[in-house]
């Protein structure tokens, strides 16, 4: 979720499109949403209301400073854990 | 299953959240509903709506709040100020009919006019002898012990309860000259602290219901009164109980 958001602000529903474009289909909406709300109580993320001239009024999500060193660490910890599990795989250092 | 169907069905199962927090994600799912292609399955799509919901309280961290407290968070907050403004006047209403109720604002005065013939019992009581078809006279005066000015509206002396007279009610026109003539009773507002004397008038009478050598005590009188919002009939106790007593020795019912 931080890793589609650092891309720029955006709302629930394209979120779920970009998450279902990079093969992560099984990712049920309800989740989406409510990983949303617990991101945005923690601080991490900031929302806005935005109206639309063609559908409902969007909330967009944007990622605060806080929000982005979380995603740094994380990233950081998913990358370690592929390379110790490609390691595993594969036998040899990358 | 429409869109509305659909999220009240998600709300119901989101019920025990805090109300804010229901609210953010019901709004997210109605604009996630909207932003869906029309005719979509939503059940289908999304699942069902306790699973929708079971789903975002996971995701969001929320678990299945319980107790007194959570049941307040989860009320609307305009919701719960109108309960508590609502129950603030009940329990307020409910104090002030309790305290009028037992409000009891006319005490007996200082002054009095006893029955001719009468003596003085021994434990306080006036003792008057029946006189079947003769005058009758008793006063008493009554006194405003409260703190508001009270409306004295009658005497409402119970034609159909068995006094031993047949009496109508006067009062005396001042406050504080007792011997002026007394006046047919007429409503009068009593302020706090003063007194008016009342006073019955009539004949002897109903002497059939008595025994010989029986008594009739009467220890208070009625008197209908209002004040602030309440009208109530007020019991006001006689200087001493008022004993009518039948003679000893001869038929109570002839004269004299």
């Amino acid at each position: 979720m931080l890793a589609v958001l650092s891309r720029g602000e955006t709302y629930g529903y394209d979120i779920l499109a970009q998450l279902e474009d990079a093969g992560l289909s099984g990712v049920g909406d309800a989740s989406v949403y409510g990983t949303l709300r617990r991101l945005e109580e923690a601080g991490h993320l900031h929302s806005r209301l935005a109206t639309s001239a063609s559908g409902p009024a969007r909330k967009y999500y944007t990622v605060t400073e806080t929000g982005r060193q979380s995603y740094v660490s994380g990233a950081d910890t998913w990358c370690r854990i592929e390379r110790a599990v490609d390691l595993l795989m594969n036998g040899s250092r990358s | 299953m429409s869109s509305e169907q659909y999220l009240a069905a998600v709300e119901l199962h989101l019920r025990d959240l805090p109300w804010r927090a229901r609210r953010d994600l019901v709004s997210d799912l109605r604009v996630h509903l909207e932003e869906m292609p029309p005719g979509e399955d939503l059940v289908a799509r999304l699942g069902t709506p306790e699973g929708y919901a079971a789903d975002l309280r996971g995701a969001a961290g929320l678990g299945s709040p319980s107790g007194v407290l959570a049941f307040l968070r989860a009320r609307r907050p305009r919701n719960l100020v109108v309960a508590a403004v609502v129950v603030a006047i009940a329990a307020a209403s409910a104090a002030a009919i309790t305290w009028s109720r037992s409000y009891q604002p006319l005490a007996t005065g200082s002054v009095g006019v006893n029955p001719i013939p009468s003596t003085q019992g021994a434990v306080g009581e006036t003792v008057a002898p029946f006189r079947n078809r003769e005058p009758f006279q008793y006063g008493v005066s009554i006194l405003n012990s409260g703190r508001f000015p009270v409306r004295i509206l009658a005497v409402p002396i119970d034609p159909d309860f068995i006094y031993p007279f047949k009496v109508r009610a006067y009062v005396v026109p001042s406050e504080t000259d007792f011997t002026k003539p007394a006046e047919a009773f007429h409503p009068f507002t009593l302020r706090p602290g003063h007194q008016r004397l009342i006073v019955l008038r009539g004949i002897y009478a109903n002497c059939d219901q008595y025994i010989t050598n029986s008594g009739v005590t009467l220890p208070s009188i009625p008197v209908r009164a209002r004040f602030l919002l309440w009208t109530h009939t007020f019991w006001v106790d006689l200087r001493g109980p008022l004993v009518i007593r039948m003679p000893a020795h001869r038929d109570p019912c002839s004269t004299g």
